[in-house]
Formats: C-alpha cells, sequence, structure tokens
C-alpha cells in the first residue's frame, strides 16, 4: 500500500507515531510530502505592505528563497529519520503550490492509496464543528483516494 | 462648485489609492490626482510648490532614513541584531518572541517603524524559517511593534517629524505627554501577543548563534563602523529633537555619512540602493500634499476638524477628538493622508488655538497607534484580505485582523488617558 504522508515539519512524530498504531506499516511505501506553499511568503507580503515596502533587496529574496528550501529539507530528513525504523519503504518529495491542492494532485500523479494528514490546523479546536483544518478540509473533499484523519491524543 | 470639485477630486483620489486599481501603485493614483487639482484650478502652481516646499524637513527626513537603513541593511546590521534576539533566547520560541519584540521597539524607537515593517520583517522571516518556527506570530509582532513604538521619540515615524513642524515641542515637552502613552502601548501589546501566541510559539530551537552572529557582520571594520555611525545618528536625533534642530538635515547628514563609509569599504551596491530608496514614495508624499493643500484652499479641512472638535471644552476632550479623528481616518484610507488632513485642518484654523496643542498631540497618537486595528492603517489590507482568500491561500491573515480588533482600542484607550492626563 502506497500511503502518501504530509509532513508539516511541526508534528511529524506525532503524526508518524499514530499512523503506526492505525495501520500496518511494516509492508506500506510511505511517501512522505513536503509543500512549500504560499501562506508564509502572503503574511511577509501583508505585514511589509505599505509605501515604500513593495520590493525586497535582492540579496534578501535570494536569501529567503534557500531558508525555505533548507526548512523543508530539515522537515523531511526528520520525518525519514522517524519513519525509518516503522516502514519497509521510504521516499521523500517536496511539491510546491498551495497545499491542499498539491496534496491531492501529486497523490493523483502517484497513484497513492491512502493519504494520512494531520487533521487540525494551528488554531482548530480539537473536536466540534471547525476542528479539521484548512488543508485537511480541503483535501477530504478533493482527494483522488482515502483520506485518513489523524488527531493528536489529547 | 469649486470647494465640491476639490473634495470630489481628494475622494476619488483616496479610493484609488486604497483600492489599486489594476495594481495601480498609490504614488501614481496620488500623482494623478494632483495632477486634477492643478488642471481644474483647485490649486495654482505657485500654492503646490509652496505646500510640497514647506515641508523639506520631511522629504529629507525620509531621504535620510532610507540611506541609513540601506547601509544598515548592507552590513548586516538588521541580521545581527536579530541573531542576537535569537541567541538571548536560550532555544525557546516564546522568549524569542519577545526578544523579537523588544528588537523591534528599539528600531522603531531610533530607525522609524518604516525600517522595521520593511527591512526587520524578511530578517526575521528569514531567521524563523531556519529555525522552523511557525513565521506568523513573529512577523505579526513585528508589524505591531513598529505601530505601537512610534510614539517614543520624534523620529520613530514620520509622522511625527510632520506633526513636531507644527508643534514646536522640544523633546522634554514632547516626552512628557507621550512617553508615558508610547510605553504603554508597548506593555499592551506586548502582553496581548504573549497571550494570544503562548502555545503557537512553544517550540524549542537549536540555534548557533556564534556561526549566525560572525556570518551577520560579514566585513566586520564595515559592520563596526556602521553601528558606531547608528549610535552617533541616534544621539544626533535625542539632541537634535532637544534643541529643536531639523531631523531632517539630521537624517540626511547620517545617511549620507553612513554612506560615504560604505563607499569607502566599496561596499555600495546600486542594486541594493534601488531597493531601498524608493523615488515614488517622494512622489506619493508630495502628490498628498498638493491634494491637501486643495481641500485646504477650499476650506473642507478646517470645516472638517472644527465639526470634529466641536463639542471638545478643555484639552481632555481635545486629545480624545484628534485621537478618534485620525485613528479611524486612518483605518479608512491610510495614517499618511488622514494626519495631514487634520495638520491642515487644524492649521486653517478649524481648532481653538487654546486646544490646539492637546489636539495635536492626540492626533499624533491616533495616527501612529490607529493603524493596527487594520495593519497597514487602510481598508486595502481588508481588499487585500479578499483576494487572498479567494486565491484559497491558507494565510492566517484573519488572526492579524482579530489582533488588531484587540490591540487598537487597548492601546489607543491607553494613550488617550495617559495624554489627557499630561496636559492636567
Amino acid at each position: 500500500m502506497r500511503i502518501l504522508v504530509l509532513v508539516d515539519g511541526f508534528h511529524t512524530g506525532e503524526l508518524l507515531n499514530t499512523l503506526g498504531r492505525l495501520v500496518s506499516l511494516q509492508e506500506a511505501q510511505l511517501l512522505l510530502v513536503y509543500v512549500e506553499g504560499p501562506g508564509p511568503r502572503t503574511g511577509l507580503d501583508l505585514v511589509r505592505r505599505r509605501p515604500g515596502g513593495d520590493r525586497l533587496p535582492p540579496h534578501r529574496a535570494r536569501e529567503l528563497g534557500e531558508v525555505e528550501l533548507e526548512r523543508g529539507a530539515s522537515a523531511l530528513a526528520e520525518a525519514q529519520n522517524l519513519a525509518r525504523p516503522m516502514v519497509g519503504s521510504v521516499e521523500t518529495m517536496r511539491v510546491r503550490g498551495e497545499p491542499g491542492r498539491a496534496v491531492c494532485d501529486f497523490a493523483a500523479l502517484e497513484r497513492v492509496d491512502l493519504i494520512a494528514i494531520r487533521a487540525g490546523g494551528r488554531d482548530q479546536p480539537l473536536l466540534g464543528p471547525r476542528s479539521l483544518g484548512p488543508i485537511a478540509r480541503f483535501v477530504s473533499d478533493h482527494s483522488p483516494c482515502p483520506v485518513l484523519l489523524l488527531r493528536a491524543d489529547r | 462648485m469649486h470647494s465640491a470639485l476639490a473634495a470630489l477630486i481628494f475622494v476619488a483620489t483616496l479610493i484609488a489609492i486604497v483600492v489599486r486599481p489594476r495594481r495601480i501603485g498609490e504614488a501614481w493614483s496620488a500623482a494623478a490626482g494632483a495632477v486634477l487639482m492643478l488642471l481644474t484650478g483647485a490649486v495654482n502652481l505657485g500654492s503646490a510648490l509652496a505646500a510640497i516646499g514647506s515641508e523639506w524637513n520631511l522629504f529629507l527626513f525620509f531621504l535620510g532614513l532610507m540611506l541609513t537603513a540601506a547601509v544598515a541593511d548592507m552590513a548586516g546590521f538588521f541580521d545581527w541584531a536579530a541573531s542576537l534576539a535569537a541567541a538571548a533566547a536560550g532555544g525557546s520560541g516564546r522568549r524569542l518572541l519577545f526578544n523579537i519584540f523588544v528588537l523591534g521597539a528599539v528600531i522603531t524607537t531610533f530607525l522609524s517603524n518604516d525600517a522595521t515593517a520593511i527591512i526587520l520583517t524578511p530578517v526575521v522571516y528569514s531567521i524563523t524559517t531556519r529555525l522552523r518556527l511557525r513565521v506568523m506570530p513573529y512577523l505579526f509582532a513585528v508589524s505591531f511593534v513598529a505601530n505601537a513604538a512610534s510614539m517614543t521619540l520624534p523620529i520613530s515615524n514620520p509622522i511625527n517629524v510632520l506633526t513636531g513642524d507644527r508643534l514646536r515641542a522640544p523633546l522634554a515637552v514632547y516626552e512628557s505627554h507621550l512617553l508615558a502613552a508610547s510605553l504603554a502601548s508597548i506593555a499592551i501589546t506586548l502582553a496581548v501577543f504573549m497571550a494570544v501566541f503562548w502555545r503557537t510559539t512553544g517550540r524549542r530551537f537549536d540555534f548557533d548563534w556564534r556561526s549566525a552572529l560572525a556570518a551577520a557582520a560579514g566585513d566586520r571594520t564595515f559592520f563596526r563602523f556602521v553601528l558606531a555611525g547608528l549610535g552617533l545618528l541616534a544621539l544626533a536625533y535625542v539632541i537634535g529633537s532637544a534643541m529643536l534642530l531639523p531631523l531632517g538635515v539630521i537624517a540626511v547628514a547620517g545617511g549620507g555619512g553612513l554612506l560615504a563609509i560604505a563607499s569607502a569599504r566599496r561596499r555600495v551596491s546600486s542594486e541594493h540602493l534601488r531597493a531601498h530608496v524608493s523615488p515614488a514614495l517622494f512622489v506619493y508624499i508630495a502628490a498628498l500634499f498638493v491634494l491637501v493643500r486643495g481641500v485646504q484652499d477650499a476650506g473642507i479641512t478646517a470645516a472638517l476638524v472644527s465639526g470634529g472638535v466641536a463639542h471638545a471644552r478643555d484639552s481632555a476632550s481635545a486629545v480624545v477628538a484628534g485621537l478618534l479623528g485620525t485613528a479611524v481616518t486612518s483605518n479608512l484610507v491610510n495614517n499618511l493622508p488622514a494626519i495631514l488632513v487634520f495638520l491642515s485642518g487644524a492649521q486653517a484654523g478649524g481648532v481653538p488655538a487654546g486646544l490646539r496643542t492637546p489636539f495635536l498631540f492626540g492626533a499624533l497618537a491616533g495616527a501612529d497607534l490607529g493603524p493596527n486595528l487594520t495593519p497597514v492603517g487602510a481598508l486595502s489590507t481588508m481588499l487585500w484580505l479578499v483576494i487572498v482568500r479567494r486565491r484559497g491561500l491558507e494565510v492566517s491573515a484573519w488572526d492579524f485582523l482579530r489582533l488588531g480588533a484587540l490591540v487598537a482600542p487597548l492601546t489607543l484607550i491607553a494613550a488617550g488617558v495617559l495624554i489627557a492626563l499630561s496636559f492636567r
């Protein structure tokens, strides 16, 4: 079984442990995906949105691109180290785009059997009508395959 | 007819600045409005040139600030300061939020709120991304403290320079009315941030601060010269404010001096300067002066302001009238046109002579702190957020607005009370 796991760089250990308890991973192929989304950059544009704040100096623009790559590589390396003892095969992949859409497109492209994703967003309550984060909600609505929504143990 | 035309051009221009149709920058919308004012005879050329020329101190101040910020950035000052904040946090995301907040307050105090909001934010983005922390709380902190701390000194916000030219208040008088309000605003904003982001910033991080500090200050000699230059410039600002010297001249002398150091060390890059020195900003400000002169000559600003202070009977109510007036207007348009309208109205006799000083101090505080309600002080933020949502981007920008709704009223109330008390 090919399982796509969305790595956010914050809850990787928790996500993989919960997944490991629910699904037999010994025979599974894990595809760890990190999405470089536009959210943080959009936030940067928002706070710099004032006269004179339109352009980033070139050295700064280059630096931001580099640190974003570093962040993704580090999150995936951490996830890979955590997943290796649990599964037969692990692959990592970095994609760009709006996270929900990128995950669905990638899942269709790679013909994965299951998407495992953290259910809550940053500010979502653990339970209740607004407990799904925006990415989890989008993936649930648009995924080409079954989706496993993983909640934190609280 | 004449005043109706001037009002129509003024309002239409402000709408164009806010909405930015076809992504036309605010400078070009403002310039078009100013040209229309001239073509329709709402302002004659002599009056327009006089309106621009009389604000030479503000133009010089902006130029000086841009040069200073450019050289400080070239020397790695902002990266070094952010690395220092991360080092002092000892691996705690929460302490880093506190330190970034303090750093933002210090940079705003001595280099202005624009330097903090425009130059410090990408540096903070870079360091928090590298440390794999949530970026947004730290970016929000920088943005909010840029406004919260912008009353601390007369140079902490270009609006203070503009208002200071009318008030002619020496530093001691300025601080007697605004220092307590400024410190209270900073403290309130910090407390709200620590409470709201306590859980989100709980993550710990590893940081090799020695190499980060060394990398930030790449050319050590250049960095030390720039650090010393910034210290001297801060001192010159304080002395200049105390002696009522033109701050624009000090800013340009300081910025020019730093640029000379950068040239001597062969560290000046034209693309770097182009990124920091924005000619469009000068066009924007000059055009705003012409537009405001147009409505001032038509008697509109005086009528507006006199309507706003009609119920003010004493200093305290004049402070409140000024503060509320600019705070609300800043969120409808932007704080620069807002304060210009209020200064123009007060100058044109809209405020009784005895209430003019408390009114202007209140107006300054409203224009400095009000923008935290809709973060960049303009309705345009709201429109922008709608567009962002349509694009389906996950950005916690609504959190930004929610924070503003919490922080801005609290800081405005505290500032209003403290400034009013300072006139007792």
